[in-house]
């Protein structure tokens, strides 16, 4: 009898919004495999905001931070709803 | 030589070719130049936009307005450019002009001191000059930047301006004014509203040792029925819970923007108060001029001395604009301490892509009312 594991899907489809949720894009067969940094910074890109801050993707389902040491597909489910939020900080320092 | 290059929604026609000349003295050669590209104009497109917008016409999205970008030139000194002009036409075939300063394109500016820092030819903290030409772009378009590998497909929707038809001569009427009348749309700050930012952006220098701390204001746009004019209306300070701030920075977490979404969204489910969104920031500098490194207490200037800790750093701009992306009304309201440590505050608006200090109103009270017989049509509620 042959032996397997499920196989990690190669894409993933999902939907973004900013933090002022006027802007979103749906995301269709994203690779799977992209730091969740990278995809952040095409999203902001496909929305027009600004390129000079760093980017973040929140998972709305658990409001976690995704980690950009795991690639995207294997923290959020297909379907998801994300918020791209700013990394940059208010401030003087 | 530079180009403008396309993004999503209204692009700028490409009939210039615009570039920084970023040099390291103001009568120097040229050390570095960088090409604009449309995002380096998004603040202008922006205003350009809201002078549209303010001249009764809140239902023109951004999206819909055909762009051009003109060189100002310096006289006797073409290509050398004073300035912009943005001019946005809507598909009525409405054209409004908006001249901007060239610091609005500072974005590239600074991508060019970064190669200067790079290359060993700035310092750290030097001071660096730019300026902008402008050269009539001949036969065909300049190629587009090197677009990154394809990671997927997009669909993008910015949804339509949510906005209250109010007049704004009864607010103005009931209105303690603060600051200068300057001709920019006016803000107006409710005295609830206007307790809690207090209360948020000071609180973080309370504690011992002293960070920041602050606040998103929520509210509504509102467009006056009788002058056309455009207004915000703050009504709402929601906090930056669960930041993580030190004494120059204050960092929104994950659990920040979930408090601040699941207010907002409360609000707009809300129908009398639909049109909430985010129209502001309100935080606190809670150091004395200088950070500090000088002491105020002993300095002889010091009982006439006019230099306070209110000041909108970069931080605070890129900040600003990353969450208040095409909302050119938005705010940025600072709270900091005079060298008295008398406690003072200003309030800054978008213009020429930089925080400026402006004027704005408290008021009371607001009154919402649901936007039927104007405000965001039924048939564009995002």
């Amino acid at each position: 009898m042959a032996q397997n594991t499920p196989q990690s899907p190669k894409t993933i489809s999902f939907t973004a919004t900013d933090v002022t949720g006027t802007h979103s894009v749906d995301a269709r067969d994203m690779q799977a495999s992209v730091a969740p940094s990278a995809a952040a910074r095409t999203l902001a890109s496909k929305m027009a905001l600004p390129p000079n801050v760093p980017w973040v993707l929140r998972d709305d389902a658990n409001c976690r931070v995704l980690n950009d040491d795991k690639p995207l597909g294997e923290q959020i489910t297909p379907g998801a709803n994300v918020t791209l939020a700013p990394a940059a900080h208010l401030g003087a320092g | 030589m530079g180009k403008v290059t396309g993004v999503e929604g209204a692009v700028a026609v490409a009939e210039y070719d615009f570039t920084v000349i970023a040099k390291v003295e103001a009568d120097g050669p040229e050390a570095t130049r960088e090409a604009l590209t449309q995002a380096d104009l998004a603040a202008a497109r922006e205003e350009a936009w809201l002078a549209h917008l303010r001249r009764g016409r809140p239902n023109v999205p951004l999206d819909e307005l055909a762009v051009r970008v003109l060189p100002q030139y310096k006289p006797g000194a073409e290509p050398l450019c004073s300035g912009l002009v943005v001019e946005v036409t809507d598909g009525d075939g409405n054209t409004t002009r908006h001249e901007v300063t060239i610091e609005v394109v500072s974005s590239a500016a600074g991508r060019a001191s970064q190669r200067m820092l790079a290359e060993g030819a700035l310092k750290p903290d030097q001071v660096y000059y730019y300026e902008v030409i402008a050269e009539p772009r001949l036969g065909a378009a300049a190629p587009e930047d090197e677009e990154a590998p394809a990671i997927g497909t997009f669909t993008v929707r910015h949804a339509p301006l949510r906005y209250l038809s109010r007049p704004l001569r009864p607010l103005i009427e009931k209105a303690q004014a603060f600051g200068v009348e300057d001709g920019w749309p006016p803000v107006f700050i409710t005295s609830e509203a206007l307790e809690q930012a207090i209360l948020f952006s000071r609180r973080g220098g309370a504690l011992n040792p002293p960070v920041e701390s602050g606040a998103i204001m929520l509210g509504t746009v509102i467009s006056c029925p009788e002058t056309g004019e455009l207004g915000v209306v703050a009504t709402e300070a929601v906090e930056f819970k669960y930041a993580e701030a030190t004494n120059y920075a204050l960092f929104c977490t994950g659990e920040t923007w979930a408090h601040v979404q699941a207010v907002r969204q409360a609000r707009q489910a809300d129908p009398k108060t639909q049109t909430t969104q985010i129209v502001g920031t309100a935080h606190g500098h809670p150091f004395p001029p200088h950070y500090g490194q000088s002491d105020c207490r002993t300095c002889d200037k010091r009982p006439t001395c006019t230099l306070t800790s209110v000041f909108p750093s970069t931080d605070d701009l890129d900040f600003s604009r990353s969450i208040l992306p095409r909302a050119p009304w938005g705010f940025a309201h600072i709270f900091g301490v005079d060298a008295r440590e008398a406690e003072v505050n200003a309030l800054f608006g978008f213009r020429n892509g930089k925080l400026m200090e402006r004027n704005w109103y408290v008021i009371p009270d607001f009154e919402w009312t649901e936007p039927a017989g104007g405000g965001c049509p039924a048939d564009k509620k995002p």
